[in-house]
């Protein structure tokens, strides 16, 4: 009789777990995946995007502020921690650097397995003017990497680029 | 009865323990880093002895890769990368030497994803003439699927004037 109960319960939690329940979590899961991309695309288009307003806690925020923080520019610029990124304020600070406006296009956002980090690459027009002269990066391709840290995604690493002729 | 539903339950839990590797597989970083670094090796080594096979092993085999080159190519997915399989294989392209500086590999806090950066210099010859990437800056994402380390995404790009 034991061993009847014991084997009918045990199959009961293995059908529990394969089927029904699993299902309702995978549903779950994809709408929840979904926001998660909401909110990524939301970081990346700010460490853009802030310069609208200047809202530098904005940017500093939607970064890694830490010693491994990587930015690939597309000229000769590597930044190579946080703390370099600052040496840029005093250009984008100046009211001589007006925002004009910036897209993001063809974005995909891929989520690693473990889903606290996701990867991306977008085509970026960043339309810019300093003393009424471009400083834009037009067709610039972007790719990056974003962790989810204390609930938040952050851009760890990123690298733009132009096509070489 | 008691004892029973003791049994259950132990049987029953255990499952996510041996399922993961936390426990029975700490995380060594160093091991990791070794790990990483010849898989971003073999991608660009691989080529002196056209062993296509350790390529295709280290580069993830899903339509979501991305690859972006310097010039206008954007790779997306395996497929579209084999493409460049006849060139490679080519009797006229010849792997010359390759050098990776100033590797600096990263780890996500679950141990299980990778980025990199570095400075490749990939010195080739077609049909006799240099087919170089030099002073590339070379960036990626690895992913480790089924306990190997894999290339999920990577950019290189030359230093705009």
């Amino acid at each position: 009789m034991i061993r009847t109960i014991f084997t009918f319960c045990f199959f009961a939690l293995l059908v529990y777990d394969a089927t029904g329940q699993n299902d309702i979590v995978t549903n779950q899961q994809a709408e929840s995946l979904e926001d998660e991309k909401q909110k990524i695309a939301k970081v990346i288009s700010s460490v853009i995007g802030w310069a609208k307003d200047k809202n530098l806690d904005l940017f500093y925020s939607s970064i890694a502020q830490d010693e491994d923080y990587i930015s690939v520019t597309p000229g000769k610029r590597v930044i190579k921690r946080f703390e370099d990124v600052k040496q840029n304020v005093p250009f984008w600070m100046s009211p001589e650097f007006k925002y004009v406006r910036h897209e993001l296009k063809d974005l995909e956002i891929k989520f690693a397995r473990c889903g606290e980090v996701a990867w991306f690459f977008c085509i970026l027009d960043d339309i810019n003017s300093y003393k009424g002269e471009s400083a834009s990066w037009e067709n610039t391709r972007w790719t990056g990497v974003v962790e989810k840290r204390d609930g938040k995604w952050v851009v760890v690493q990123q690298h733009f680029s132009f096509e070489s002729k | 009865m008691k004892c029973l539903f003791f049994m259950l339950a132990l049987v029953y839990s255990s499952q996510p323990l041996t399922s993961s590797q936390n426990i029975s597989n700490p995380f060594n970083i160093q091991q990791e880093k070794q790990l990483v670094e010849k898989v971003i090796h073999g991608s660009i080594g691989w080529a002196k002895n056209k062993d296509i096979n350790l390529l295709y092993s280290i580069i993830a085999n899903d339509t979501s890769f991305i690859e972006v080159h310097p010039e206008e190519k954007v790779v997306r997915g395996f497929e579209d990368f084999k493409k460049a399989e006849k060139f490679w294989m080519n009797p006229d392209f010849k792997a010359i030497r390759y050098e990776i500086k100033d590797l600096s590999i990263n780890f996500s806090n679950s141990g299980e994803v990778a980025w990199f950066f570095c400075m490749l210099d990939d010195i080739n010859e077609w049909k006799g003439r240099p087919a170089n990437w030099e002073n590339t800056r070379w960036t990626g994402v690895l992913e480790k699927r089924n306990g190997k380390w894999v290339i999920v995404q990577q950019h290189f790009s030359f230093a705009s004037e």
